[in-house]
């Protein structure tokens, strides 16, 4: 199993194979490239400079379908205030890139924030079903004190509606991805 | 409510967790916390009723009913600080008996 994480972390906790950490450098584990936009000019050009393992983090619609589209982006990063729209998800699916949703944003978040925040995931959720877009559940933790186990929040998302066997499939499948030299694409590898 | 027939007793379930924290809470410190989280996620008409059976300041026990630990596990789930001490609450797993929840998430 494997967390996005955005800080460095001393040590693997709770069972994780592995962290991928986007945002600081790190050497123990994978690093990722975040790339934050606030327009789609910005995100082309972020995008130029950067390789490896990209995940882009925006507040804005239009930057978010961009990235989708892209083929360099592997995630789309959650956000407090990510906003995602039907046609992304939907566009997701058919591009394969995994869209990222952790439970840090419901933790920092409260009162009205935190409802809304639980509205637009149950609706992300069915949008997900109904396309069968990749996603994954993680903690999205900015510090130590918001890593939580992966059957935590697994539990937590099940209650808004998430299909937690198809986001293992999906966690699988990025392993497998990064990890597995003899892997290459669904259905095809190197025995 | 006391005095029923066992047919009508709530059935109960277990909850064993552990806090990774700054210092050491009391089980004060604790229930209070818990209580704020599940009225402000489920509110007053939602509130599940638990008990902390027993806390040695990292380790516990809560009791519920069966059909509000998904309640209390959330609740414990989205808690990042208690009494402004940081905290990482884990929860260990659910069990049907205290003694079985001991063994099985408590004993080293």
């Amino acid at each position: 199993m494997i967390d996005l994480i955005r800080f460095n972390p001393e040590k693997i906790y709770f069972n994780y194979s592995n962290y991928i950490v986007f945002g600081e450098e790190t050497d123990k584990f994978v690093n990722g490239c975040m790339i934050i936009a606030r327009d789609v000019n910005e995100l082309r050009r972020k995008l130029k400079e950067s390789d490896g393992i990209i995940g882009v983090a925006s507040e804005s619609i239009k930057v978010n379908r961009e990235a989708v589209m892209r083929k360099k982006v592997d995630f789309l990063l959650d956000l407090k205030r990510r906003r995602i729209d039907y046609s992304t998800v939907k566009l997701s699916a058919e591009k394969d890139v995994i869209i990222e949703i952790s439970l840090s944003k419901f933790i920092e978040s409260k009162g009205v924030e935190r409802a809304r925040l639980f509205d637009e995931t149950k609706t992300l959720f069915k949008i997900i079903k109904k396309f069968d877009a990749p996603f994954i559940l993680t903690s999205g933790a900015n510090n130590f004190y918001h890593l939580r186990p992966y059957r935590q929040i697994s539990d937590f998302f099940k209650m808004l509606g998430a299909d937690v066997k198809r986001a293992l499939y999906w966690m699988e499948r990025l392993g497998r991805r990064l990890f597995d030299d003899r892997y290459i694409m669904n259905g095809l590898e190197i025995i | 409510m006391k005095g029923l027939p066992p047919s009508l007793r709530d059935r109960k379930r277990y909850i064993a967790f552990q806090l990774y924290s700054e210092r050491e809470l009391n089980e004060r410190e604790v229930i209070q916390a818990i209580t704020n989280k599940i009225i402000d996620l489920y509110g007053e008409f939602g509130y599940e009723m638990f008990k902390l059976i027993e806390f040695d300041g990292k380790r516990g026990i809560i009791s519920v009913k069966a059909e509000g630990k998904d309640k209390v596990k959330n609740a414990l789930t989205l808690i990042d600080r208690i009494s402004d001490v940081r905290v990482l609450p884990i929860v260990l797993g659910v069990s049907g008996t205290i003694k079985s929840c001991k063994k099985k998430y408590l004993e080293v």
